[in-house]
């Protein structure tokens, strides 16, 4: 998978839990991807549920080998670790 | 200027910590620190114990016997034997939490009129700035926390609170929203501790896992007090973390999990079927449990989560070792056995069902009062009840319910946030002509603070910043909403209704 098209699931993925979240119906599209999490109202427990979703969604595991303060905090940083984490598996048995 | 009267509690055996610091000299379990490796019994407790109070008294400012001295210590046996060691040295520990920035604990040396403070998450550089002297004090091999002479507290002239030796203090918004620190003695959080033992069947076989603060009533109460009285070990993370608790659950043998509401439904979000070898005790509280979560983890479980409610200035009042498996909202079950609950009458209670009105409290657990510029201020305890600042039923089977709440204090996944504290934090920023600070809702049944500030044209990004300097994270508001002027009325009072 590409950076852009797990970008796509990480809107559709954020967009819930803010919406879930208290803060309003988000629509994916208007997400913007540069846009520092804590400026879009994202708690720690909304980062949280995100990042679990992101890994059940993905079938990766983050949380086990970040701590949360090296979580990236932007849509576009999370599209790039996922996608790096993505193609981990390719490269090693490459 | 004048000075407040020299109060200690010397004279006031009974408010006096002896027999908690008794519980602690015979405690016979042990507290691990998961993040940092650390695994002390009891035995070595006492000798960490020791050694800081030793430090204290080696300083160039030596801790005086009343002088407060704000506990920012993360979960583990740190937390405890510093906690015991402030105890000890005649000291009384204001429990904070642990990531509570360097520039707020400044702020509450201030209001508290701390002299010193305790912490293990910053260091001698970051404290410096506030700090006359930051002395590494260690209290195991590779553990170690910082002890700071703070200027806010030293630099006064004015004692606003008076000395109060061996005096747990926890900060608290009252019922009326207005920052106070409830006086908690020792018997009192005894007495706490054993209803949650009678009530649950505590014993010394048993494992808690803590990861809600153990500087939270809730934390202090189920996962410090409890294990000194029962016996229980204590295994803890600082922060919570899905994977690490389905770990612990999995590998060391846990029989209690005291949680927040917003855990357990992150818990059910990365858990795909039932979790694994869950304790047979895990215990809700802070905030209400949503229906849907407490129904769906007994789907997936066929185990109920308990329903715990409490409150810092009374401690434990019910404990739902019965709950229902469909989530019964509000209800947080049956009184524990030596607490009285009784319903009080709402005045001018047009807006509520018949039956439903204050929740007012009696209980062995009572703290001695709020600390004042006087003394222990005991006015809000009338004939020995406390009225919670909750409102709820009891219904016919005696469960205790809520419904609300009377003022306006934001509940923050069980951690009460006062909006005039984060209000004062926002004026502070350049630009800022108005804030009105308030709740949202979480799914989770808890809340967030949302925060509408005038003028309009105001840097957001910037003030998130300062309020990430100034606040601990939990009251940084989350949604900031700049306006051109917020909703008053012709008085001047803010019209709750039409803020966003």
């Amino acid at each position: 998978m590409n950076a852009a098209s797990a970008e796509q699931k990480l809107k559709e993925i954020l967009a819930r839990v803010i919406g879930e979240g208290g803060k309003g119906r988000v629509n994916p599209s208007q997400l913007d991807v540069q846009a520092d999490f804590a400026t879009l109202g994202v708690n720690s427990v909304d980062l949280m549920e995100f990042v679990l979703r992101a890994e059940n969604e993905f079938g990766i595991d983050i949380l086990s080998e970040m701590l949360p303060d090296e979580l990236p905090t932007s849509l576009n940083g999370w599209a790039r670790l996922i996608s790096a984490r993505l193609d981990r598996p390719a490269q090693s048995e490459g | 200027m004048s000075l407040a009267p020299k109060k200690t509690l010397e004279n006031k055996p009974n408010l006096a910590p002896a027999p908690l610091l008794d519980l602690f000299e015979n405690y016979r379990g042990s507290f691990q620190d998961l993040d940092r490796g650390l695994k002390l019994d009891g035995a070595q407790m006492r000798a960490a114990r020791d050694g800081l109070v030793a430090g204290f008294a080696r300083q160039k400012n030596p801790l005086r016997s009343g002088d407060r001295v704000l506990l920012a210590v993360g979960n583990g046996p740190g937390f405890l034997v510093a906690f015991v060691a402030v105890l000890s040295a005649g000291g009384a520990p204001v429990l904070l939490h642990v990531e509570t920035p360097p520039a707020e604990l400044d702020r509450l040396a201030r209001s508290y009129d701390a002299r010193f403070a305790l912490c293990d998450a910053w260091s001698e550089n970051d404290l410096a700035p506030f700090a006359e002297s930051v002395v590494p004090l260690n209290f195991a091999p590779g553990a170690s926390l910082n002890f700071a002479a703070l200027k806010g507290g030293a630099a006064t002239d004015k004692r606003s609170l008076p000395p109060i030796a061996g005096m747990p203090l926890h900060p608290t918004s009252g019922t009326t929203g207005i920052p106070k620190l409830a006086a908690r003695h020792g018997i009192a959080a005894i007495a706490e501790a054993a209803h949650y033992q009678e009530a649950m069947g505590i014993g010394p076989d048993d494992d808690i896992l803590c990861v809600v603060p153990m500087s939270h009533a809730y934390g202090f109460g189920t996962s410090a007090m409890m294990p000194l009285v029962s016996g229980a070990s204590v295994v803890s993370n600082r922060r919570f973390q899905p994977h690490a608790v389905f770990q612990a659950f999995r590998d060391l043998n846990i029989t209690t999990f005291p949680a927040v509401p917003a855990m357990l439904h992150l818990l059910l979000v990365a858990s795909r079927g039932p979790i694994a070898r869950l304790p047979r005790r895990v215990l809700s509280a802070g905030a209400p449990l949503a229906e849907h979560t407490a129904r769906e983890f007994f789907e997936k479980n066929r185990q109920t989560a308990w329903s715990l409610y409490g409150s810092t200035e009374t401690g434990g009042i019910c404990v739902d070792v019965d709950a229902p498996t469909d989530g019964a909202p509000g209800s947080v079950g049956p009184k524990m056995r030596l607490v009285s609950v009784e319903i009080r009458p709402i005045p001018d209670s047009s807006e509520w069902k018949p039956g439903i009105g204050h929740v007012a409290v009696k209980s062995p657990s009572m703290m001695a009062g709020y600390l004042t510029p006087t003394g222990i201020d005991a006015s809000s305890i009338r004939n020995g009840w406390f009225q919670t600042g909750d409102l709820g039923f009891v219904d016919a089977a005696g469960r205790v319910n809520l419904v609300g709440r009377e003022s306006e204090v934001v509940n923050v996944f069980g951690m009460k946030v006062i909006p005039s504290e984060v209000e004062s934090v926002v004026r502070d920023f350049p630009g800022v002509t108005d804030v009105k600070v308030y709740a949202g809702q979480h799914r989770s049944g808890s809340q967030i603070v949302k925060a509408a500030v005038a003028p309009e044209a105001l840097d957001v990004a910037a003030l998130r910043e300062h309020c990430a300097a100034n606040l601990v994270a939990y009251k940084r508001p989350e949604v900031i909403i700049p306006l051109a002027a917020l909703p008053r009325t012709p008085t001047g009072k803010i019209i709750k209704d039409q803020l966003p």
